[in-house]
């Protein structure tokens, strides 16, 4: 029945929005992973003494941790049987005429394509595991921002790079970042200098390509004092039957009155595990705010986090999950408050339909220290059909003096009435509870740039084809 | 509705067959204290009200546990949790409401409410829930804060001393507890218990 379902989903991706390529890779490694594996992909990338002593370091850490215990069942991956390193192109690219042209064929159907490129600030497209393509535009050039590919920060600013880099997230956070640790690949690096604001979105998208390849892409990203930016993430994978493994690190540092916000718009295909470790450490008065769209993936653990260190400081996380044929979302978020007079907030919206499972699993945490701090949850959760579910496992632990910490959380299915008004004005029942779907999602949808949320919208409309009735 | 104090044990598995409201009034002398409540609807149509109701002071440590399953349809719980928290009280509360497949036109509900009067509390607070069927409506909310300055203020510019205008606060969280109970017998106990 799993099956069937999973390959329902894959053949109704490829119809809609599924493509694949043929694998065309300039250099890959063996399956599994190895100490001499991960010397390989040090040396591939010219890396510094100290980056191959902290893969190996990692290499072991892995090995020596388990898996989590807890959460979805996550026994049918196989390390053994991931690729751990494939190299689309042996150079990155720096104009979009350079790009082979298969490559180019799938960011155009990403939607990366040239009139969207004409209004974003700078573009990363990452292709299998490096970046393939960057264009960066002046403007961001004169700002003094730095945004390169992870491997080029590690070359040409390596003090910076060696200063933030696995300061958030070390190798014994839990086995994934381990895993990320060992053999990261890509990703993108971004520095925003003190008091600097940058207008436009930098974005990028990152994909996989390749059966069994592991993507292990990893981001740092540093908004200096008083900065502010927004940085814009988005995935799609093509159609292929065995399963593959995504498992990203993210690591923000948003500085005193800095203000960063981090979109993601995931929707990998439904035979990827997408196990990502993302945190930001918010310092006095900064403003971090996280936006997560999980709409893709067969197992999604993901649970972005704010370390809110230092007085004043705010964290947000809008999420939307969203589970179909079996999927599972375990989506959520953490909020540490360490300091007097910090402040977060957290909303969490899901849609569950077709057997599609999305759990909410979330932390409030507030220090002994830590007074006069203010949280609030509010997770919903809207169930479409008898084969579908819906969970919230929330944690609060309150030491702190003053503080005030709120949480709610509703499950429920689609009203009736407002159905049944739909369609006495003309629509069918697939219109109707798009309509009232979209309207669901709607205050998370809003906050997403323009072409992401139209992007979000029309998904959100091609998933509900024929699963109502 | 009947009501039926829950006390003298620790752990209780409850399997309500008519329309219930179980008490439980935390022993306001107990340094430490564990309960354990279980309850299984596997008969359509109930309905049933948990109340667990404490004012907790010194440093008496609470672990709390609601474990409400709902196995039939069209059966409704609501679990309410008001506590009270002063000096260096300590509460660890897990709710848990799950609906299973079998169980459409279920409604639970689930809240929890803390005041802290102490400076050096600690309040944790997981209340999950686990829903398999699409035809239900179920929540839950936690809350912990402090007395409203605002009140606390007023109260005092009317003469109060700070602690008597504190007593008024607590006891006005409680009577929200008591207006909602219609059953004279569980009124008189919280009466009792509060006083």
């Amino acid at each position: 029945m799993k099956q069937a379902n999973l390959k329902k989903l894959n053949d109704a991706y490829a119809n809609k929005f599924g493509f694949a390529m043929p694998e065309n890779s300039v250099l890959s490694f063996d399956f599994g992973l190895s100490k001499e594996i991960i010397e390989n992909i040090s040396s591939s990338k010219n890396e510094p003494m100290w980056m191959r002593e902290f893969r190996q370091k990692s290499l072991q850490i892995f090995k020596k941790m388990k898996m989590p215990n807890w959460g979805p069942n996550l026994a049918e991956i196989d390390f053994e049987k991931i690729r751990y390193f494939i190299k689309d192109t042996d150079v990155e690219k720096k104009s979009w005429q350079e790009v082979p042209k298969e490559i180019k064929d799938t960011f155009d159907r990403l939607g990366v394509p040239q009139a969207e490129r004409d209004f974003l600030a700078g573009v990363k497209a990452q292709y299998n595991s490096e970046v393939a393509y960057s264009s960066l535009q002046a403007e961001l050039d004169e700002q003094g921002v730095i945004f390169c590919s992870m491997e080029e920060a590690l070359q040409k600013h390596s003090d910076l790079f060696k200063e933030y880099f696995s300061k958030l997230i070390p190798p014994a956070d839990n086995k994934f970042a381990a895993l990320n640790s060992t053999a990261w690949s890509g990703g993108s690096f971004v520095y925003i200098p003190p008091n600097t604001h940058v207008k436009r979105p930098l974005q990028s998208y990152f994909r996989i390509n390749a059966v069994r390849m592991g993507q292990f892409e990893r981001t740092l990203i540093i908004a200096d004092e008083g900065s502010s930016a927004n940085y814009v993430e988005g995935c799609t994978a093509p159609v292929y039957s065995e399963y593959s493994l995504h498992a990203a690190v993210v690591e923000v540092f948003v500085k005193k009155n800095a203000r960063f916000r981090y979109t993601t718009i995931q929707n990998w295909s439904g035979n990827i595990y997408n196990l990502v470790t993302k945190r930001a450490k918010v310092f006095k008065d900064g403003v971090m705010e996280w936006i997560d769209g999980n709409l893709g993936a067969k197992t999604t653990m993901k649970y972005p986090s704010c370390y809110l260190a230092e007085e004043g400081a705010y964290g947000e996380m809008l999420s939307i999950a969203y589970a179909k044929n079996n999927q599972i979302q375990d989506t959520g978020a953490k909020m540490l408050h360490l300091a007097k007079n910090t402040s977060s907030k957290i909303i969490a919206k899901s849609v569950s339909l077709a057997g599609g499972q999305s759990n909410y699993r979330g932390l409030v945490y507030i220090a002994k220290n830590a007074s006069n701090c203010k949280s609030k949850v509010e997770c919903d959760a809207l169930i479409l059909d008898k084969n579908s579910a819906t969970c919230t496992y929330p944690d609060m632990k309150i030491s702190g003096e003053n503080a005030i910490v709120e949480h709610e959380a509703s499950v429920s299915e689609i009203e009736e009435e407002k159905l049944f008004y739909l369609m006495s004005r003309g629509l069918n029942k697939t219109e109707a509870m798009t309509l009232l779907v979209a309207g669901f999602i709607e205050p998370i949808v809003k906050e997403l740039p323009l072409e992401y949320a139209v992007e979000l919208n029309r998904l959100i409309e091609l998933e509900m084809e024929g699963s109502v009735g | 509705m009947q009501a039926v104090l829950l006390k003298e044990q620790t752990e209780f598995i409850l399997e309500p067959k008519v329309d219930t409201l179980y008490l439980v009034l935390l022993d306001k002398n107990a340094n430490q204290g564990k309960i354990k409540i279980d309850i299984s609807f596997k008969k359509m149509g109930v309905s049933c009200q948990l109340l667990f109701l404490g004012r907790l002071k010194n440093n008496s440590s609470w672990q709390l546990e609601s474990n409400t399953k709902h196995f039939a349809s069209k059966t409704s719980c609501l679990t309410d949790a008001y506590l009270s928290q002063a000096d260096a009280s300590r509460v660890d509360y897990f709710g848990q409401i799950y609906i299973d497949r079998l169980a459409s036109q279920t409604k639970s509900f689930l809240k929890e409410q803390s005041l802290v009067l102490g400076k050096a509390t600690y309040n944790r607070s997981r209340p999950i829930l686990e829903i398999f069927n699409h035809k239900v409506k179920a929540s839950h909310s936690a809350s912990s804060s402090r007395l409203s300055e605002a009140d606390l203020f007023y109260l005092m510019s009317r003469g109060f001393k700070k602690a008597e205008a504190q007593k008024i606060l607590e006891e006005a969280f409680f009577n929200k507890v008591l207006d909602s109970i219609k059953i004279k017998s569980a009124r008189k106990l919280i009466k009792d218990y509060l006083c």
